[in-house]
């Protein structure tokens, strides 16, 4: 059984690897500074969130009597398709050191106010794009990269 | 007519069905789903006075977003009015402030209108979608007051 501390090993060394990409530390560190939160608080809080979803993506594996072939993706997987409620859900009693940021997190991810609702997409958007490996990052001053209308539902 | 006097036009989404089972994800997809309506003007009316209240489309720039919404025009003489413009970001399972809030406090004419504003937004890899709320309130000669809300179109930006 693996425990929500190795998870956050895990987590550092994914990030640690990650952010030696140039452009990937730049985005996230003038994503920090754009928002107007400290990096250095707001790279560990990333952090705990991709140990949140490599927890489920365990959890998943242990469950199905299966490996986790690659970690890094798995958690991606499960920080895109599942609930908040289902991410804190499977997370164990014990949190060791981490249990009151866990638990901010969880608060946050409830959007109780709408400045938790920004802060927690922020954070796990984040998460997404230092876990994804195959992401282009979107360049300040660039085109935009999609249309910016909406495609409206069809009525019915 | 102009086209922003569309009044009521109600949306119902694809999605509809899937939100209603409760399964919503914690992803900001660009379009949110379930039925939401486009208010662009919406009338208010209290004994003979009326008036109408709209929500602007967003506009976006670089890192800046604004929506600007407040009170269009009456027919009769409302004595005060006030309304409170909102850009507002889909974030599942609803629509939560993203911009700071605008207010008007007088009638038209002239034209009321207020800006929210989102000052810092990030570039991102995926859209999120923003719109306009606007409420407002007004109080006749009489002493009679209503209220209303406008909803402006949704816009998708890939900014946060």
């Amino acid at each position: 059984m693996v425990t929500f501390t190795q998870c956050e090993q895990e987590a550092a060394e994914i990030v640690r690897e990650r952010l030696r990409d140039g452009e990937l530390r730049n985005w996230i560190e003038s994503a920090s500074s754009t928002w107007d939160i400290e990096h250095a608080v707001f790279l560990q809080r990333v952090k705990t969130v991709i140990a949140i979803g490599l927890f489920n993506s365990h959890h998943t594996a242990e469950a199905a009597e299966e490996p986790v072939p690659h970690p890094a993706q798995t958690a991606l997987d499960a920080l895109r398709e599942a609930d908040a409620v289902g991410l804190f859900g499977v997370l164990p009693a014990d949190l060791g050191q981490s249990a009151d940021v866990v638990k901010w997190l969880q608060l946050l991810s409830t959007g109780l106010t709408a400045r938790s609702a920004i802060m927690w997409e922020r954070l796990i958007q984040s998460a997404r794009i230092i876990l994804d490996v195959q992401l282009v990052l979107p360049q300040e001053g660039q085109p935009l990269p999609t249309a910016d209308d909406p495609p409206l539902p069809s009525a019915g | 007519m102009s086209k922003f006097f569309r009044v009521g036009l109600t949306v119902t989404g694809a999605m509809a069905g899937v939100l209603s089972l409760g399964t919503a994800t914690a992803v900001a997809d660009p379009a949110p789903p379930g039925t939401y309506t486009v208010h662009e003007h919406r009338k208010a009316t209290v004994n003979a006075t009326e008036c109408y209240l709209f929500a602007n489309p967003v506009n976006y720039s670089g890192s800046t977003i604004v929506g600007t919404g407040g009170w269009t025009s009456c027919v009769g003489s409302p004595v005060a009015c006030t309304s409170h413009v909102t850009l507002t970001i889909y974030l599942t399972p609803g629509w939560v402030a993203a911009g700071n809030q605008g207010e008007t406090t007088a009638c038209p004419p002239p034209l009321r209108s207020a800006p929210s504003t989102v000052t810092n937004c990030k570039i991102q890899p995926t859209n999120y979608s923003y719109r306009v709320h606007t409420i407002g309130s007004f109080v006749e000669s009489s002493g009679g007051a209503t209220s209303t809300d406008a909803n402006g179109t949704t816009k998708n930006i890939p900014c946060l």
